[in-house]
C-alpha cells in the first residue's frame, strides 16, 4: 500500500539496471500526448501507466545532460502542483522540444477555457 | 506599508535566548570565571537588541487589492509576494508569552508543500484580526460559482451575529471534551515519560515509592508463591503505571488543546477557535479544502465517537491538530454534521464501500508467520533462555500481525460518488478520505510483478498539497474506471 514513486534511484535498482532491466523498461516504454492528457507508461518489473491531465499542469521542461545530448536526446518533463514530477526520458532533443511547444499551447487554452467558464 | 508592534521586538529576543540557550548557558558560565567573560555577555545582549531592533524596522508589509506583501532583511533584502487567489489558509496563534503583550503571530500559507510563507511575529491583536479578514474575504465569493447565491461577505455575516442563516456555530460542550481527552492515549508520552523517570527512579530508589512498590511486589509473590515471581511483578506494576500516567498525560494535553474548541461555518469560510494555555485562530477556505478525514482511533471507534479532519496545507510540526475541523462528533450524528456543516461533501458519508482484492491477503500470509518466527528467533537467541518461549512468541505474533491484516483488510475499500472519490484504509487509526476530484493531481495505475498473474492493479495519486493517495490491489477494470475521473 506504500506509495512509492517513480524516480528515486536506489542501490538494487542500479545494479539490476547495469545488467539486463534496461531492456525490459525499454522494450515496455511508451508515451504518448493529446489534447486531455499526457500519458506515460513505463518500468520494467513493477509497470506504471501514468496518466496527467492537461488542466493540472503547471509548468514543463526539457533536460538534456553532457552524456545523453552527445546522442541527441533530452528528458521531457511535465510538474503537476503538489510536488509531481514526471519524466518521458531520453527522446530525441526535437521531438522533446516538439512536445513542449505543443503541451504549453495545449496547457494555455485549456485555462483561457477555465476563466471562461467561471466567469 | 506598515510595521509590526514595537513590542514585536520582546518577542525577538526571547526567541533569540529560546534558540541558543546552550551556547548563552556555557557563555554565562565563563563571564563568571573569566575577566573576557563578562565583556563578551555584554557584547551578545548589545548584539541581539541591534537585530531586534533592525528586525523590527525592517519587517514591513502592505496590502494591496489584489496581493499581499512582505519585505524583510536588513542586509539581505526579501521581498515576498502573494497573490489573494492562491491563500490557502490564514492563522492566527498566540502564546503565552504573547497573550500577556497582548500580541499575536500571523502565518499566511499557500500549497506549495513546504511550511508557511508568511510568518508575522507580534502582530496587534486587532491588527492580526483586520488583517486576516481582509485578506480572506475580499475576493471569497466573486470567484466561486457554487455560492452564487450567497454573495454575502464573510465579513458582514461575522459582524450580524443575529443574523444565524449566515453563520453556525458548533462548540465542543464539555462532556464531550472530557471524553475527548479521556479516550487520548498517545504512546509517545511513554517514551517522554520513561525518559524521566529512568533519571528519576535513581533519585527515588531511596524513598518510599520504591519501598512501597516493593511491599506490593511481595504481597503478590505471596499470593502465586512459586518461581521468582517478585521480579517479574516489579516489571508489571510499573508497565501498568507507566500506562496509567501516559494516559493521564495525553488525556491532559489533549485538554489543553481542545479547550473551547470552536468551529463556525461562514457562507465561504470556516473558522477554528481553541486552546487554554496557547490560544489558536484559524481560517479554512471552503473552496480550497482538497479532502476531508474522518478519523478512528481504536479506542474511540469502540465507542463509536470521530474527529473530522480537512486537509488543506501540508503537515506543520508545531501544530499538528490544525487540520482538525471538529474533534468529537459522535458516528450516529455525523450525516446531521455533514450537512449542517460541510454540504460540500455529505455525499461521501455512509456509502458501502467495495472492499480490496482479499488475493494479495491469503497470498503472503505464510511470509507473516516466517517473519513472526524470525522474530521470535531473534528474540530467543538475544534474551530468553528456553526454546518452548521461542514457539509460543512466534505463534503469538504471527496471530497478531495475521489478525492486524485481516482487520486492515475488513477495514479498507473505496468507492467513487459522482465527483467525489470516497477511500477508507486503517494504520492505527481508521481513516475515511473523502476527496474532491479537482483536487487530484494525476493517476498512476502500477502493476506489481507478483500480481501479474491475477490482473491486480494498484492505484495512485497526489493531492495538491503533496498528499499521497494509493488505493491498493483492484481489478483491471476497476483501475481503468479510476482513470478516467
Amino acid at each position: 500500500m506504500d506509495p512509492c514513486y517513480c524516480g528515486k534511484p536506489s542501490i538494487l535498482g542500479w545494479i539490476l539496471d547495469f545488467f539486463w532491466l534496461n531492456r525490459f523498461r525499454w522494450a515496455y516504454f511508451r508515451y504518448d500526448v493529446d489534447e486531455r492528457d499526457v500519458v506515460i507508461q513505463k518500468g520494467a518489473l513493477f509497470r506504471n501507466s501514468i496518466y496527467v491531465p492537461m488542466i493540472r499542469i503547471q509548468h514543463v521542461d526539457i533536460k538534456t545532460g553532457p552524456i545523453i545530448s552527445k546522442y541527441g536526446l533530452a528528458e521531457f518533463r511535465v510538474y503537476t502542483g503538489g510536488s509531481g514530477v514526471f519524466e518521458v526520458a531520453y527522446i530525441p532533443i526535437e521531438e522533446a522540444e516538439r512536445l513542449c511547444e505543443q503541451v504549453r499551447q495545449w496547457i494555455k487554452v485549456d485555462e483561457d477555457e477555465i476563466d471562461a467558464k467561471t466567469e | 506599508m506598515q510595521k509590526l508592534s514595537k513590542k514585536a521586538m520582546i518577542l525577538y529576543i526571547i526567541k533569540f535566548f529560546k534558540d541558543f540557550i546552550f551556547p548563552l548557558i556555557g557563555i554565562i558560565v565563563a563571564s563568571f570565571t573569566t575577566a573576557w567573560g563578562l565583556w563578551g555577555l555584554l557584547a551578545i545582549v548589545a548584539f541581539v537588541l541591534c537585530l531586534a531592533v533592525l528586525d523590527w524596522k525592517f519587517t514591513l508589509y502592505h496590502l494591496s487589492d489584489t496581493d499581499f506583501y512582505l519585505y524583510q532583511g536588513a542586509f539581505t533584502k526579501r521581498k515576498t509576494v502573494i497573490a489573494h487567489s492562491r491563500i490557502q489558509t490564514v492563522d492566527v496563534t498566540q502564546s503565552v508569552i504573547e497573550r500577556l503583550l497582548g500580541l499575536t503571530t500571523l502565518q499566511i500559507e499557500t500549497p506549495s508543500g513546504k511550511g508557511a510563507e508568511v510568518k508575522l511575529v507580534g502582530l496587534r491583536l486587532g491588527v492580526a484580526e483586520e488583517l486576516k479578514r481582509k485578506l480572506l474575504d475580499e475576493k471569497a465569493p466573486t470567484s466561486s460559482v457554487l455560492l452564487t447565491e450567497n454573495r454575502i461577505d464573510d465579513s458582514q455575516a461575522l459582524d450580524s451575529p443575529t443574523d444565524s442563516s449566515q453563520k453556525r456555530v458548533k462548540c465542543i460542550s464539555s462532556s464531550d471534551l472530557r471524553l475527548l481527552s479521556l479516550s487520548t492515549f498517545n504512546i509517545a508520552v511513554i517514551f517522554i515519560l520513561w525518559a524521566l523517570f529512568s533519571r528519576l527512579s535513581e533519585l527515588l530508589s531511596d524513598f518510599q515509592l520504591g519501598g512501597f512498590k516493593q511491599e506490593i511486589a511481595q504481597g503478590l509473590s505471596q499470593l502465586v508463591s512459586g518461581i521468582d515471581w517478585t521480579s517479574q511483578s516489579m516489571i508489571v506494576i510499573e508497565v501498568f503505571f507507566a500506562i496509567l500516567v501516559a494516559w493521564g498525560g495525553s488525556a491532559l494535553f489533549t485538554f489543553i488543546k481542545f479547550y473551547r474548541f470552536q468551529l463556525t461555518r461562514l457562507p465561504s469560510s470556516f473558522i477554528i477557535e481553541r486552546g487554554l494555555l496557547e490560544k489558536y485562530r484559524t481560517s479554512i477556505q471552503i473552496k480550497k479544502i482538497q479532502a476531508v478525514r474522518i478519523v478512528e482511533t481504536p479506542i474511540r471507534q469502540l465507542f463509536g465517537w470521530v474527529s473530522i479532519a480537512v486537509e488543506c496545507t501540508t503537515k506543520d510540526d508545531d501544530h499538528k491538530e490544525k487540520d482538525i475541523l471538529f474533534p468529537f462528533v459522535r458516528r450516529t450524528n455525523l450525516e446531521e454534521f455533514f450537512s449542517e456543516y460541510l454540504p460540500e461533501f455529505q455525499s461521501g458519508v455512509h456509502v458501502n464501500l467495495s472492499r480490496f482484492s482479499p488475493i494479495p491477503l491469503k497470498k503472503w500470509m505464510w511470509l507473516k508467520v516466517l517473519i513472526s518466527f524470525a522474530i521470535a528467533g531473534g528474540i530467543y537467541t538475544f534474551l530468553l533462555s528456553s526454546w518452548q518461549w521461542t514457539a509460543l512468541i512466534g505463534i503469538m505474533i504471527s496471530m497478531g500481525i495475521i489478525g492486524y491484516s485481516w482487520i486492515c483488510y475488513l477495514d479498507g475499500g473505496y468507492s467513487l460518488i459522482g465527483k467525489m472519490l470516497i477511500h477508507r484504509s486503517r494504520g492505527i487509526n481508521r481513516v475515511t478520505e473523502i476527496v474532491n476530484c479537482r483536487s487530484i493531481q494525476f493517476k498512476k495505475i502500477r502493476q506489481s510483478p507478483f500480481y501479474r498473474r491475477h490482473d491486480l492493479f494498484t492505484w495512485y495519486t497526489t493531492l495538491l498539497t503533496s498528499k499521497p493517495i494509493g488505493i491498493g490491489h483492484i481489478p483491471r477494470g476497476e483501475a481503468e474506471k479510476l482513470m478516467d475521473l
